[in-house]
C-alpha cells in the first residue's frame, strides 16, 4: 500500500499547477520568471492516471500472503470495561441535538447562518457523522435517539431498499425544497424523520428502523468499513483504510459480502456527492439556465438530472461487472462480481464525501461549537473559519485518495474470491476503468468554480 | 462450458478442474493429501510462468501511460 503514496504525490503535482497560477494572477505574477498553466484536460488526465496506474502496480503484486498480511496488520487493545458507560451518553446526545433542531427551527430566527439547527444538522449530522464514521467507526450506532424507543437485536431479514428510498428523498428535499435556508422547513424535515422513526420502531421494532429504513444508520454503518479504526467485542483494532470493504468475501454462491440493496446505496452514495456537486456549481447552473430557458419546468430539469445521473452511475457499474463477467471464466453471475467488488465502492464515496465536506465542516465548525455552548440562544455572533490557500489541495487528496483506496481493496478482493490470480487481476480491469471515470468527473468537479443552485 | 465442479468441502463451484484444485489447496489445506500438493504446486508453477509475462505487460501499461500524458501535454499543452 505504501507504494501508492508516491502516485498520489504525482497526482497533486498536476493539481498544484493551477492554483500556482491563479495565485500569481492576483498580483504576484510579477514575482515569478515563468509560469506553466496546466490545462484542465491534463489535470483530469493526470487524475485518471493516477487511478490507472495505481490498480497496474497492484496488479503486480500477487503474493496471496503479503495480501493477506495487508488486510490482517494492525494492532489490537483490550478496552477498559469502566470507559463502556461511555454508550449511554451517545443516544442522550442524540435527544439533546434533536430537541435543539427542533426548538430553533421553529422558533429561531429564519436566517440560516444565525440559526443553532442548521448549524447542527448541515455542519453536526451531514457534514460530521459520516467524517466521524470514516474515521473512528459507526458513530451514528452510538448516537441515534431512537434507540431509546425500542430494543437493539440481531439484523432483521430483507435489505436496505428503503433506505436507498428515505435516502433519496432525503438529498431531493435538501437540493430542491429549501431545507438548507429556512429552518422552520428543516424543523419539519427533521420531525418527520424522527416521527417515522417512531412509528417503525413501534411497529416492527427498532432493528427493522436501523439496518433497513433509517439512512443515516446506513451511511454510516458502510463508511465504518473503510474507518482505520474499528471497535468490537475482542477492543479496539487499529487498521488500514478500506481494509473492512475486503471483509466478507463468498464462501459459497450464496454469501455475498454486501446485499443488493446496500450496494444500492453505496452508488447512490457516489451519485448522491457528485449530484450536489454539479448542480451547485457553475456550469452545472448555466446548463441548468439553458435547459429551463428552453421552457423546461426546473424541477423537471432536477428530477431529469437526478434520475439520469443515479442511472448512469449504477449503469457504469452494471456494465463493468457485465463485462468482468465475460472476461473471465468463472461461475459467478455478473451480480455476484458487482457484488464481490461492491464494498470497495465504498472508499470512493468517503472521499467524494470528504472532497466535498470537510473543509465546511472545519471552517463552520464555530458555528456548532457555538450552537452546543449556548444551546438556548440563537448564534450572535457567527464565526466562520477562513481557510488557508493549501486546505484548497483536500478535494483533489480526498477524491484521488477514495480511489486509490478503492483500487487497493478491489485488488485484494478479487485474490480472495478466486482461486487463480491471473483470474483476480483479470476480473477487476473494468471495475478500474469505470473508476477513472468516477475519478476524471468528480476532479472535474472539484476544479469548477461553485454557484448556488438556480431555480430552487 | 461444461457442468461446474462442486468444491467437496464447501458451496462453491468452479469451470474447471485446474481452478477447483487452487480453490482446495488455498480454502481447504487441512483436507489436501501429498499428491494434491504436488499437483498445485505444478499449477502454482505454470501461473507464475504466465504472472512473469503479465507483470512486464502491466509495468509496459505504466510506462505508456507516462509517456502518453508527457507527450499529450507536450503536442497540445
Amino acid at each position: 500500500m505504501r507504494r501508492w503514496w508516491p502516485l498520489v504525490a504525482l497526482g497533486l503535482l498536476g493539481w498544484v499547477g493551477p492554483v500556482a497560477a491563479s495565485n500569481a494572477a492576483v498580483g504576484l505574477g510579477d514575482a515569478s520568471a515563468r509560469q506553466v498553466t496546466i490545462p484542465t484536460w491534463l489535470y483530469l488526465l493526470s487524475g485518471g492516471a493516477v487511478v490507472g496506474v495505481s490498480a497496474l502496480l497492484a496488479g503486480v503484486v500477487t503474493d496471496r500472503r503479503l495480501l493477506d498480511q495487508v488486510v490482517r496488520w494492525g494492532p489490537q487493545r483490550a478496552v477498559p470495561p469502566r470507559v463502556r458507560w461511555l454508550r449511554t451518553l451517545g443516544p442522550a446526545l442524540g435527544v439533546v441535538g434533536a430537541a435543539m433542531v427542533l426548538y430553533h427551527g421553529w422558533t429561531g430566527p429564519q436566517l440560516a447562518l444565525v440559526n443553532p439547527a442548521v448549524a447542527i444538522a448541515f455542519v453536526g449530522v451531514r457534514a460530521l457523522v459520516p467524517i466521524a464514521a470514516m474515521t473512528v467507526g459507526d458513530v451514528w450506532r452510538w448516537l441515534d435517539p431512537i434507540q431509546l424507543l425500542g430494543a437493539r437485536g440481531p439484523p432483521p431479514g430483507g435489505d436496505r431498499w428503503p433506505a436507498v428510498g428515505v435516502y433519496a428523498l432525503a438529498v431531493w428535499l435538501e437540493t430542491t425544497a429549501g431545507v438548507t435556508d429556512s429552518p422552520r422547513r428543516l424543523a419539519v424535515a427533521v420531525a418527520v424523520y424522527l416521527l417515522g422513526g417512531a412509528m417503525v420502531t413501534r411497529v416492527w421494532g427498532y432493528p427493522v428502523w436501523h439496518h433497513r429504513v433509517d439512512p443515516l444508520a446506513a451511511v454510516s454503518a458502510l463508511f465504518a468499513r473503510v474507518a482505520p479504526l474499528r471497535l468490537d467485542a475482542g477492543g479496539l483494532r487499529l487498521r488500514l483504510p478500506g481494509v473492512g470493504t475486503v471483509a466478507g468475501v463468498p464462501r459459497d454462491d450464496a454469501d455475498a459480502p454486501i446485499a443488493p440493496g446496500a450496494l444500492a446505496l453505496v452508488l447512490f452514495m457516489v451519485f448522491e456527492l457528485t449530484y450536489s456537486g454539479f448542480i451547485n456549481s457553475a456550469p452545472g447552473a448555466a446548463a441548468i439556465t439553458t435547459a429551463v430557458g428552453w421552457g423546461v419546468p426546473p424541477l423537471v430539469v432536477y428530477l431529469g438530472l437526478f434520475l439520469a445521473g443515479a442511472a448512469l452511475t449504477g449503469g457504469g457499474y452494471a456494465v463493468a461487472a457485465q463485462v468482468a463477467h465475460h472476461r473471465i471464466r468463472t461461475t459467478y453471475a455478473p451480480q455476484m462480481l458487482a457484488l464481490v467488488f461492491g464494498p470497495t465502492l465504498v472508499a470512493i464515496a468517503a472521499g467524494y464525501h470528504l472532497a466535498h465536506y470537510l473543509l465546511f465542516a472545519v471552517t463552520a465548525s464555530p458555528l456548532l461549537v457555538a450552537a452546543v455552548t449556548a444551546p438556548l440562544t440563537p448564534l450572535s455572533n457567527p464565526v466562520v473559519l477562513a481557510a488557508p490557500g493549501w486546505t484548497q489541495a483536500i478535494p483533489a487528496v480526498a477524491v484521488l485518495a477514495g480511489h486509490v483506496i478503492a483500487v487497493g481493496a478491489a485488488h485484494i478482493s478479487g485474490f480472495t474470491a478466486f482461486p487463480l490470480r491471473r483470474t483476480a487481476i483479470a476480473v477487476q480491469l473494468p471495475f478500474v476503468a469505470v473508476m477513472v471515470g468516477y475519478t476524471m468527473l468528480s476532479l472535474w468537479l472539484v476544479t469548477v468554480p461553485t454557484a448556488a443552485a438556480v431555480f430552487v | 462450458m461444461g457442468e461446474p465442479l462442486r468444491c467437496a468441502h464447501c458451496a462453491r463451484s468452479f469451470v474447471d478442474a485446474e481452478r477447483r484444485l487452487a480453490h482446495t489447496a488455498l480454502r481447504h489445506p487441512e483436507t489436501v493429501d501429498a499428491e494434491t500438493i504436488a499437483a498445485y504446486r505444478t499449477l502454482y508453477r505454470r501461473e507464475q510462468q504466465q504472472l512473469r509475462r503479465l507483470r512486464l505487460e502491466l509495468i509496459g501499461g505504466v510506462v505508456a501511460v507516462y509517456f502518453a500524458v508527457f507527450v499529450l501535454y507536450t503536442v497540445v499543452g
